[in-house]
């Protein structure tokens, strides 16, 4: 029988025992990550002083994160600015968004990344917590790169999608190590 | 100082090399540059492409300043931040994919730079080109085989960002030109 190990990995019921007891209430079928019907669960969380703490300052990054994102569009306007488009920058605001809503929806805040553009008409965000390094990297023509690294074992692992797409459990499993 | 080498010859591994980059437009937030903005400096430009051999231009820290590397530079070049390199460090990153490892990947070697004059190849001789070389290995066409392509470009996003977390150990910026 199949259940669940993390949020979004497929694994036998015998593992998924361990995991339960690491998150609350998985809220997925048959390993595919499906957003909480309401987040009514998690807003019915103790709110701890540290857990209040965290999403205060991880809403004023995702503030400041559109902020910046303006700032660039702005000046793809004026100035014209080549290396990036008004399209890529919005494009970039959707997945943070998408990848976000994701984790809001069952209760977690998914550290909001660094950001920069490139000079391709591309837009990478970057996660980085102690060996673990994961990195989005979203295209003006809607292809969007995820890439990993451990930097202790050395392991990497990419997957290509685009916005359309729904996330994947192993895109989703990645980034659940940058949970606050 | 240091001499130089044959063109397209290996460079010594206790030599530095720098590489003039653009100052990210950083979200950090921090203050301070991370490995993780400096991800786009190491990836080959069309023109790096097509040069031979398919190199990152850098400059041996011996024989170039950086102020005279950003004169080969095009007029008013964004390209004002100094990144930093050890070459035996460069020439020690692996690049991983599942259960390998790909050691010897990358390479640092003389690139000389040439004028054309009257069809002939002069050697450039302006102040600093004699530091002129090149980063190998981080072309398509550079990668092991046996990899699908879309390996071969986890490889390269991997070797490129373990060149930016070196890089961002040691950079600075050049005082205005």
């Amino acid at each position: 029988m199949i259940t669940t190990l993390s949020p979004f990995k497929e694994v036998d019921q015998e593992e998924s025992a361990i995991s339960l007891t690491r998150f609350p209430e998985p809220k997925e079928r048959r390993g595919r990550f499906l957003p909480s019907p309401s987040s009514d669960w998690s807003q019915n969380l103790p709110r701890t002083p540290k857990k209040v703490d965290t999403i205060h300052r991880q809403e004023q990054r995702h503030q400041n994160l559109r902020l910046y994102l303006d700032s660039l569009k702005n000046e793809a306007k004026v100035t014209g600015e080549t290396q990036f488009s008004e399209r890529v920058i919005n494009l970039s605001w959707s997945v943070w968004e998408k990848l976000k809503n994701s984790f809001q929806a069952r209760g977690m805040w998914l550290e909001v990344p660094d950001a920069c553009p490139g000079s391709k008409d591309d837009f990478m965000y970057t996660w980085s917590k102690s060996e673990h390094y994961l990195e989005c990297e979203i295209f003006g023509n809607g292809e969007i790169e995820f890439f990993y690294r451990n930097r202790n074992t050395g392991v990497v692992w990419g997957e290509d999608m685009t916005l359309e797409q729904d996330f994947s459990a192993d895109i989703l499993d990645k980034a659940l190590l940058f949970i606050e | 100082m240091d001499s130089v080498g044959s063109n397209l010859t290996p460079i010594p591994d206790t030599y530095c090399v720098l590489r003039l980059a653009r100052p990210p437009k950083d979200f950090a937030e921090n203050g301070n540059i991370s490995a993780i903005q400096l991800n786009e400096e190491f990836t080959l430009s069309s023109d790096d492409k097509m040069s031979y051999p398919p190199h990152l231009s850098v400059w041996v820290d011996s024989l170039t300043t950086p102020e005279q590397a950003y004169k080969f530079l095009a007029e008013n070049s964004p390209r004002k931040l100094v990144l930093r390199l050890k070459v035996n460090e460069i020439c020690t990153i692996q690049g991983n994919f599942g259960e390998s490892t790909y050691p010897n990947l990358l390479n640092v070697m003389w690139v000389h730079l040439f004028d054309e004059i009257d069809g002939e190849q002069i050697r450039d001789c302006r102040a600093g080109a004699d530091g002129h070389s090149g980063i190998i290995g981080l072309d398509e066409k550079s990668v092991p085989e046996g990899l699908t392509k879309n390996q071969q470009k986890i490889l390269r996003k991997d070797l490129r960002s373990k060149l930016a977390e070196l890089a961002s150990k040691d950079c600075f910026q050049i005082p205005d030109l």
